[in-house]
C-alpha cells in the first residue's frame, strides 16, 4: 500500500525552497454513492470515484497551483513544477504578497468516527430505503406531481502534507437522506423538501423512519395549496430553527470568512470589538461537535479545527481562518481552510455555524412578534458580503395576528441587511436545534449545518405578491 | 483518432459484452488555466487537468451511472456501472438512448491563439482591465478568469459517435466603491471564446461606473409598481423562466409552468424567444448535446405563443415529441436534462429612454434577473441591483427590496421592448418593462 506520507514528502524536498515559501500536497481519495428515486422510478443509481492529488505552491509571495490524477513519484513532480512555475510566473504581478504562518505545525490522524460503513451496505438496501421514503410521499394525495427520494454516502480521505512539517491524515464520511414533492393544483405550484444529514456512518438512517419522513412531506406539500399567498413588505418575523439556521449562515456567516475580510469585501471587515447585534446574541462556529453534517476535525490544510466564538452577547470576537488570512491578519489559524475536492484550493468556509438558545417560549416569541408571519423550513438562500444584503427562501410559514398563529401560507423569499439584522432581534428561544443539514456553494460545495433557535426578528423585508 | 475516443469506443464494447443492453461512455479531458486578483494584485494562479469519464449502462430499463477521474481505468467503471444496472429499479418511461444523425457544424468554437496563449499573456489582458476599474483608493477590485481549452467525446452502442474541441474563457471584474460608511458593488463579466474577444478595459471602466452610480442606495416604501429590465437582467429572467416553463423533463412531470400550453398565448404578443445552438462562437453553441444528438434550432415564443418544449431523448420519449437535442450534464456522473442555449428575444418599438421617461414610479433592476425557486410559478426575489424610477426620472439606487410576482403575470404584464438589442455572448436581447409588479422594501 502507498505510503501517501512518505511520497509526498519525497516529492516536496526535491524543491528545496526559501524561509517564507511554501509547498503543499494534499492527496484526496472519494467514494461517492447516490440513489435518486422520482415518481417511483430510479432516476439515478450511481457510483463515483474521485481520486487525485493537489499540489500548492508559495513562492516569493504568488500562488501557484495544480493537480494530478496519479500518485507516481514523476506525475506529482511534475505537477509540483507546474505550480512552482506558474507562482514564479504570478510574481511580477504582484502588488502585495501573500503568506502563511511558518509558527504552526499538524500533526494527527483523524480515522472515520462511524459505526456502520455505508460501503459495507448492500446496494439493494440503500435503493429500499429511499423507495419507501418516495413512495411514501407519492402516496399521499394525486396533487404530488413530483416525488424525489435522494440518498447519498460519501467517504472521502485527505492526506495533508507541507513543507513546514504539517502531516495530516483525515477521513470523513456523509450521509444524508432527503425527500422531496411538488404539488400541483391548476397554476399553482408548491414545493417541499425535508432532509436528514450526518457526519456519521450508514447508522444515520437507521435512525430515521423513511415512512413516516416520506408521509409528512406529501401533506406538507398538500397543505400549502390550499395555503394563502404570502403577503410582502416590512414586517416581523418568527423563524423556525431550520430557517435560523440558513439564516445566521447567509446573513452573518459569510462576512465573517476572513477571505472577504483580507479583500475588503465584507461589511464586517474592522468590526471585530463592535457591537453587531443585541446582547441576547451569541453565535458559535464549532465543527468540533460530533457527528453534524457540518463537522470536522482538520481541515483542507491539515489545521485542527476548534470551536470559534463569532458573536458574543452582541459583540464581533473573530473571523473564520485559512493558514493565509491567519497569516494575514497576524492570528492563530483556526481550521476553517476546507476544499471541495484536489481540484479546489483550500478557502474560508463554516462548518457548524449557529445562534446559541435563550430563555423564550414560543408562546412568548410568538406574543412578541403580535402582528407578523412564522416562517419555516428552509429552501436555500445566498448573500452579497460586500454590501451586506442577503436572501432566503422559506417553503411554508403562517401569518400571526394578535399574538397568536393563523393561517398557513405558501413559500416565499426575504431579505435584509447583514449590519442591522442581529439589532433588529426581537427575542430568542430556548429550543436550540441544528435543525439545517445544508450544502454551501462559494465556488466549490462544502457540507454544512446551521442551527438555533426559535428566532424573532423585525424589520425583514418579506417578498410576496399579496 | 483520438486515443480518448479508442478508449470510448473500446469500452462501449466492453459494456455490451458484459451483458448490458446499451451503453454510454462520455469523456471530458479539460485543461484549465485560472488566475486570481484581489485588491488589484494577482494573487496566483492555476494550471490544472480537470475532467474524467462518464458511463451511462442500461439493463433493460434500469440504470448504473459511474464516473471516475482516472480514464486508464475506465473498464472498471464501465464494470461497476453494469453492476449497478443490474441491481437498479425499472425505469419504465425510458425507451433508448439516440442514435446520433448528421452534426452541423458551428463555426468559432475553437480558437488556437486562446487555447495556446502563455498564462502571462492572460495575465497582461485582465490587468489591463484591473487597472481600468480602480481609478483611485475608493475602488477595490477583485476579479478572476478561468481559460478551458476541452476535448469532449460522447459514443454510445446505438450509433453516436462525436467528438467536438472547444476554448471558452469566463469571468468577471468586481469593483466595490466606498464612499464615507457607504459601499457599493458593480460587475462586468468576461466571456468568450476566443483571444481577440478577451479585452478588459471596457469591462474595468463599465464596473467601476456601476459601482460609483449605485453609491447612496436608500430603502423604499412597497407598493405595486412597473419594473424595468436592462439588457442582462431581460436575457437572465427569459432565459431562466423559459428553462423552467419550456423544459421537457418537467413538463413531462407536469410541474413546468407551461405543462400542456403548447400553441396558448403565455406571453404579451411582441414576445418572440427563439434558441439558436448555431450562432458562430457564443458561449452556449453547440453542434451536439451532451447525448450526442444533432442539436436544432427552436421557436420557443413566438408572438406570445407557446410553441416548443426543450427536450433530450428521454423527455422527448415521455412527451411524445421530436428530441431536439438540447439535453445537457450538470457533471459526468449526472443524467442530462434540456437546457436552453442562445437566447434570441426579438426587439419592440421603445427606445430603451423612453421607457425609462414613459414609468411614472418603478425599478430599474441591472444585471440580475426574475427566477423562479425550485417549480413555484411565484417569483419572490431581491433586488441585487436597482435604482428607484418616479415620474419618469432615476431617482436613487435602492437596497433591502424585494419583487413579487406569479410568473404568468410577469410574462403577460410586459408592455414595452425596446428596439435596441444587445449582444451578449451568443444571445440577443432588448430591454423590457413589466408592470403591475409586488414591490416590498425595508422603509
Amino acid at each position: 500500500m502507498v505510503d501517501h506520507i512518505t511520497l509526498a514528502k519525497k516529492v516536496i524536498e526535491k524543491y528545496p525552497i526559501t524561509k517564507n515559501d511554501f509547498l503543499e500536497i494534499r492527496f484526496f481519495i472519494g467514494e461517492f454513492t447516490n440513489i435518486n428515486i422520482r415518481n417511483g422510478a430510479a432516476e439515478q443509481v450511481s457510483n463515483e470515484f474521485k481520486i487525485g492529488a493537489a499540489l500548492r505552491s508559495l513562492i516569493g509571495g504568488a500562488w501557484g497551483f495544480s493537480t494530478s490524477k496519479n500518485f507516481s513519484t514523476r506525475d506529482l513532480s511534475n505537477a509540483l513544477e507546474t505550480s512552482i512555475s506558474v507562482a514564479k510566473a504570478s510574481i511580477s504581478g504582484l502588488s502585495e504578497k501573500s503568506a502563511v504562518p511558518t509558527n504552526y505545525v499538524y500533526n494527527g490522524v483523524a480515522p472515520l468516527k462511524i459505526t456502520i460503513d455505508p460501503r459495507d451496505i448492500p446496494l439493494e438496501d440503500k435503493i429500499r430505503v429511499a423507495v419507501d421514503l418516495e413512495k411514501h410521499v407519492r402516496h399521499e394525495g394525486e396533487k404530488i406531481k413530483v416525488s424525489t427520494a435522494s440518498l447519498t454516502d460519501i467517504v472521502q480521505r485527505e492526506i495533508i502534507v507541507n513543507s513546514l512539517g504539517t502531516e495530516v491524515d483525515v477521513s470523513n464520511c456523509y450521509v444524508r437522506i432527503s425527500g422531496s414533492g411538488i404539488a400541483r393544483d391548476g397554476s399553482i405550484v408548491q414545493n417541499v423538501s425535508d432532509s436528514v444529514g450526518t457526519s456519521r456512518g450508514w447508522e444515520t438512517i437507521k435512525e430515521i423512519n423513511p415512512t413516516e419522513m416520506g408521509t409528512k412531506i406529501g401533506r406538507r406539500a398538500l397543505n400549502l395549496l390550499s395555503a394563502q399567498t404570502p403577503p410582502g413588505g416590512n414586517m416581523k418575523v418568527l423563524m423556525d430553527p431550520t430557517l435560523v439556521g440558513v439564516f445566521i449562515h447567509e446573513a452573518f456567516g459569510h462576512a465573517i470568512e476572513a477571505d472577504s475580510i483580507i479583500n475588503n469585501m465584507s461589511v464586517l471587515a474592522g468590526k471585530v470589538g463592535h457591537k453587531v447585534g443585541v446582547p441576547d446574541i451569541t453565535v458559535y462556529e464549532d465543527p468540533t461537535i460530533p457527528g453534524l453534517r457540518g463537522s470536522y476535525e482538520y481541515d483542507s490544510e491539515g489545521t485542527k479545527t476548534k470551536r470559534r466564538t463569532i458573536v458574543d452577547k452582541g459583540v464581533l470576537k473573530g473571523y473564520l481562518h485559512s493558514l493565509e488570512t491567519a497569516a494575514k491578519m497576524g492570528v492563530e489559524p483556526n481550521g476553517g481552510g476546507r476544499a471541495e475536492n484536489f481540484n479546489y484550493k483550500p478557502i474560508p468556509r463554516m462548518g457548524v455555524t449557529y445562534i446559541d438558545k435563550g430563555d423564550m417560549s414560543i408562546e412568548e416569541l410568538c406574543q412578541e412578534i403580535n402582528e407578523g408571519v412564522y416562517l419555516s423550513k428552509s429552501y436555500g438562500g445566498y448573500v452579497n458580503p460586500s454590501i451586506g444584503q442577503f436572501f432566503f427562501t422559506a417553503q411554508e410559514g403562517r401569518i400571526i395576528t394578535k399574538g397568536e398563529f393563523g393561517p398557513l401560507i405558501q413559500n416565499v423569499s426575504m431579505s435584509g441587511l447583514t449590519l442591522e439584522v442581529l439589532s433588529n432581534v426581537l427575542g430568542v428561544g430556548k429550543d436550540l436545534e441544528m435543525a439545517f443539514p445544508g450544502t454551501c456553494g462559494k465556488g466549490q460545495s462544502a457540507p454544512v449545518t446551521g442551527g438555533g433557535p426559535t428566532l424573532a426578528v423585525m424589520n425583514v423585508v418579506v417578498g410576496g405578491s399579496k | 483518432m483520438s486515443a480518448s475516443l479508442k478508449i470510448a469506443k473500446k469500452n462501449v464494447e466492453y459494456g455490451i459484452s458484459l451483458g448490458a443492453d446499451q451503453v454510454e461512455i462520455q469523456i471530458l479531458n479539460q485543461k484549465q488555466t485560472r488566475l486570481e486578483i484581489r485588491k488589484s494584485s494577482l494573487k496566483g494562479g492555476d494550471i490544472l487537468e480537470t475532467g474524467g469519464a462518464g458511463v451511462r449502462v442500461y439493463v433493460g430499463k434500469s440504470l448504473g451511472l459511474t464516473s471516475t477521474t482516472r480514464i486508464n481505468e475506465l473498464n472498471e467503471s464501465v464494470k461497476k456501472a453494469y453492476s449497478l444496472a443490474k441491481g437498479a429499479p425499472e425505469d419504465p418511461y425510458f425507451s433508448s438512448l439516440p442514435i446520433g444523425g448528421k452534426y452541423r457544424r458551428v463555426r468559432e468554437l475553437y480558437d488556437n491563439e486562446l487555447a495556446n496563449a502563455p498564462f502571462e499573456i492572460l495575465v497582461k489582458k485582465m490587468m489591463e482591465g484591473i487597472e481600468e476599474a480602480s481609478p483611485n483608493k475608493d475602488y477595490t477590485v477583485s476579479s478572476g478568469l478561468n481559460r478551458s481549452v476541452t476535448e469532449h467525446i460522447i459514443v454510445n452502442s446505438q450509433g453516436v459517435e462525436a467528438r467536438t474541441k472547444g476554448t471558452i474563457f469566463s469571468g468577471s471584474i468586481g469593483v466595490k466603491f466606498e464612499k464615507g460608511l457607504d459601499t457599493s458593488i458593480g460587475s462586468e463579466p468576461i466571456n468568450g471564446r476566443s483571444l481577440k474577444e478577451l479585452e478588459t478595459l471596457d469591462a474595468g471602466k463599465k464596473a467601476a461606473e456601476k459601482a460609483k452610480a449605485r453609491i447612496g442606495a436608500k430603502k423604499i416604501s412597497s407598493g405595486i409598481m412597473d419594473i424595468v429590465l436592462d439588457h442582462k437582467s431581460t436575457l437572465g429572467s427569459l432565459a431562466s423562466l423559459l428553462n423552467s416553463g419550456a423544459n421537457g423533463l418537467t413538463a413531462a412531470l407536469g410541474t413546468a409552468f407551461l405543462t400542456g400550453k403548447i400553441g396558448e398565448k403565455v406571453a404579451e404578443k411582441g414576445i418572440t424567444i427563439k434558441d439558436d445552438p448555431f450562432v458562430p462562437g457564443g458561449v452556449a453553441s453547440q453542434s451536439f448535446d451532451d447525448e450526442g444528438t444533432p442539436t436544432k434550432k427552436l421557436v420557443l415564443i413566438e408572438k406570445g405563443l407557446f410553441k416548443n418544449y426543450l427536450t433530450d431523448s428521454y423527455s422527448a420519449n415521455r412527451l411524445n415529441v421530436e428530441n431536439n437535442g438540447h439535453g445537457a450534464k450538470n457533471s459526468l456522473i449526472s443524467k442530462p436534462t434540456p437546457t436552453i442555449t442562445n437566447v434570441i428575444i426579438s426587439p419592440g418599438k421603445w427606445n430603451t429612454e423612453e421607457i425609462i421617461k414613459d414609468t411614472k414610479k418603478g425599478i430599474l433592476i441591472e444585471d440580475s434577473g426574475l427566477t423562479l425557486q425550485g417549480a413555484s410559478t411565484n417569483i419572490s426575489r431581491m433586488v441585487d441591483n436597482g435604482y428607484y424610477i418616479e415620474n419618469g426620472e432615476i431617482k436613487h439606487p435602492v437596497k433591502n427590496t424585494m419583487v413579487g410576482i406569479t410568473v404568468f403575470d410577469a410574462l403577460s404584464n410586459i408592455n414595452a421592448i425596446s428596439k435596441e438589442i444587445v449582444n451578449l455572448w451568443g444571445s440577443q436581447t432588448p430591454n423590457i418593462r413589466i408592470t403591475k409588479v409586488k414591490i416590498s422594501s425595508g422603509q
